[in-house]
């Protein structure tokens, strides 16, 4: 049985998160009464990603949709409850989920374009655009995500 | 005055010119903050609207632009229009969050003209909640918690911990003499990719590359990312597209920034 040490690794994944979302919390001035679901939702987004990724074998970009639905979700019903924006928590809890790694390879990589022959270019290439690629797949599930339940849940006619 | 409106539909009470003055600025006010401090296009409108009518107004007509409002209030056939200037300024949420509070008090009628002056001018005022220590350690630990993400080890930790530490110093110092933007997120990248590289050489790290990465990322510009996202789902396209390319182009910053990093010291990332 493997399953206590994926807990474990689902959970140590957790901790990294909510880390992750108080500090940029702290750095956006978020009020000291959301901090904790802050930190909280950023756990849970990031963990049930990774349970899905390394754990159901969902590929990264569906799994980050779903990770931010519920991100989506919790920061509407926050917003309800605690009567604040409900960017407060999707942004900072998102924010564990942002594609960091692919957006710096795909940055790198191009840069490294720069300095090569022309005819060795084909592989980089094929690297930078995979990279661009998923940066761009990724950043759109996350805001797909995190916006989705406000456009089914409140559907009033406008104010303005 | 304006006994003899003649259309059938319904108006509040009159106001005075003055009064109509007094509310265009005030919510004008309102909106600049919210706008300079992270809100999406239509929440900078909604709330202007909500103060607006909420303090007497039959309606406001508010053109929302990424750094200026322009706005009408109107009151039974007396009108006044004011423009505000709201460059960006960074994110702050308890802001965000202030403004929103006192804004569906005036909704309620729980907040008058002078009562709203005097809680937009403690908003304008209030300090950060957090000291610059603290912000200073928190960013350490979330980018250092983002290596452990990325899969480095214990020595990518430290050095990532000590890079962004250092590279939020350098970032506050560099905003504090209101240095350019743009020319702050290269320099940040810099300190913090070039920090990063050598700290995790120095103690041994099998994933150099990842503390760079994991260093850089208190620079990504997820706040204007996720309003031009938002801005374009709600109609706004032309802010969407405004605060889309800026997002982009601090993203080319900090990527700028990395590259003299890897030119000086000879690490490829990749």
């Amino acid at each position: 049985m493997n399953n206590v040490p994926f807990v474990l690794f689902v959970l140590e994944d957790a901790f990294w998160s909510a880390l992750a979302a108080l500090g940029f919390a702290m750095l956006f001035n978020v009020p000291v009464r959301a901090l904790f679901w802050c930190a909280l939702l950023g756990a849970v987004g990031h963990a049930l990603r990774t349970t899905l990724v390394a754990g159901v074998g969902l590929h990264v970009v569906p799994a980050t949709l779903v990770a931010c639905l519920v991100i989506g979700t919790g920061a509407r019903w926050r917003a309800y409850v605690m009567k604040m924006p409900a960017k407060v928590f999707q942004v900072t809890a998102s924010i564990p989920l942002i594609p960091g790694a692919f957006a710096f390879r795909a940055m790198l990589g191009l840069f490294a374009l720069a300095g090569m022959p022309i005819g060795s270019i084909t592989e980089p290439l094929q690297y930078v655009a995979y990279n661009l690629v998923m940066t761009g797949a990724l950043l759109g599930a996350i805001v797909a995500g995190i916006i989705a339940p406000k456009l089914l849940i409140t559907h009033e006619k406008p104010v303005v | 005055m304006n006994a003899n409106i003649t259309d059938d539909r319904p108006h509040k009470p009159p106001m005075e010119r003055e009064e109509l003055r007094e509310v265009i600025s005030l919510s004008l006010w309102a909106g600049q903050m919210l706008l300079q401090w992270g809100a999406d296009t239509a929440r900078v409108e909604e709330t202007v609207h909500r103060i607006g009518t909420g303090l007497g107004c039959d309606w406001l007509d508010i053109v929302v632009t990424v750094d200026a409002i322009i706005a009408t209030t109107i009151n039974n056939h007396e009108f006044r229009t004011k423009v505000r200037r709201a460059p960006l300024r960074g994110v702050n949420m308890a802001r965000i969050v202030a403004i929103n509070d006192v804004s569906y008090q005036i909704q309620q009628g729980a907040c008058d003209r002078a009562q709203l002056r005097r809680a937009l001018r403690a908003i304008d005022q209030q300090g950060h909640l957090y000291n610059r220590w603290l912000v200073l350690v928190g960013v350490a630990l979330a980018c250092a918690a983002f290596s452990d993400l990325f899969g480095g080890d214990a020595a990518t930790f430290l050095a990532t911990l000590g890079a962004a530490g250092t590279a939020t110093f350098v970032r506050q110092e560099l905003t504090k003499r209101y240095y350019n933007p743009l020319l702050i997120v290269i320099v940040v990248a810099a300190v913090a990719g070039g920090l990063a590289s050598v700290l995790a050489r120095l103690l041994g790290s099998a994933t150099v590359a990842t503390a760079i990465a994991a260093s850089v990322l208190l620079l990504v510009p997820g706040v204007p990312l996720i309003n031009a996202a938002e801005d374009f789902i709600n109609g706004y396209a032309q802010n969407g597209m405004v605060r889309a390319i800026y997002g982009g182009i601090i993203s080319l910053a900090i990527a700028l920034g990395l590259a003299l990093v890897i030119w000086l010291t000879g690490v490829n990332g990749i």
